[in-house]
């Protein structure tokens, strides 16, 4: 009997956007929250935000080539129709989720007319969303192997 | 993403030379995780696909796939 495929590159790409959505957008969320209960100063939010985003996609790109070089032919293969599907209904939960962040986000609104805090909600909303998608990417295709 | 369907893609590859996963999975132009899902009855492939599985052992359809008729929806 053959033993179980290791992971495919999908997984292992959703694995990564998981670990870089989580090493990034903790300290960026944890930051937001000190900035919004006064702790610190909220004039180097944007300094802050421009550093994680380029953070956000160099660990990408280097985590996903890093990946890449271990399976080339896997990772120029369009995805095959299985990988389409659980793309597809991890997507759609996720989409739901987002939708409910997004209530949630103009629901803020009677709470404060901040901006500061709808941009932050809305940001939250598709970070969960993303950290949605990917998870559930994960969980299908572990379920299938 | 269980399945009624059952299959015989395992025997059929011990038929052929013991043809390997990824071998099969190369010629039908699939990951080796889905041909293994296929077999292991946990996704049910398109019909395209289980056309192509069929072509490649060089049997019909029927002999690579079974339907479990008294499974309900």
């Amino acid at each position: 009997m053959e033993a179980a495929p290791p992971p495919s590159f999908r997984e292992k790409s959703a694995w990564i956007s998981i670990v870089c959505l989580l090493a990034v957008f903790i300290p960026f969320f944890w930051n937001s929250y000190r900035q919004f209960t006064g702790q610190v100063d909220g004039s180097s939010g944007v300094t802050v935000a421009f550093g994680l985003l380029v953070a956000f996609v160099a660990l990408e790109i280097v985590l996903h080539a890093v990946v890449a070089l271990q399976t080339p032919a896997e990772a120029r293969s369009p995805r095959d129709e299985r990988e389409h599907l659980i793309e597809m209904r991890a997507t759609h939960l996720a989409f739901q989720v987002l939708v409910l962040g997004a209530l949630a986000a103009v629901g803020t609104l009677h709470l404060t007319r901040s901006a500061w805090v709808i941009q932050q909600m809305v940001l939250l909303a598709i970070v969960v969303a993303e950290l949605v998608k990917f998870t559930t990417q994960v969980v299908l295709f572990r379920r299938d192997a | 993403m269980g399945c009624a369907v059952t299959n015989r893609i395992r025997d059929l590859r011990a038929a052929t030379g013991d043809m390997t996963q990824q071998a099969l999975a190369d010629r039908i132009g699939v990951t080796r995780q889905t041909v293994n899902a296929i077999e292991l009855g946990k996704y049910s492939p398109s019909l395209e696909v289980a056309f192509r599985i069929a072509a490649v052992f060089g049997v019909p359809l029927d002999t690579v796939f079974q339907f479990d008729e008294g499974t309900r929806p």
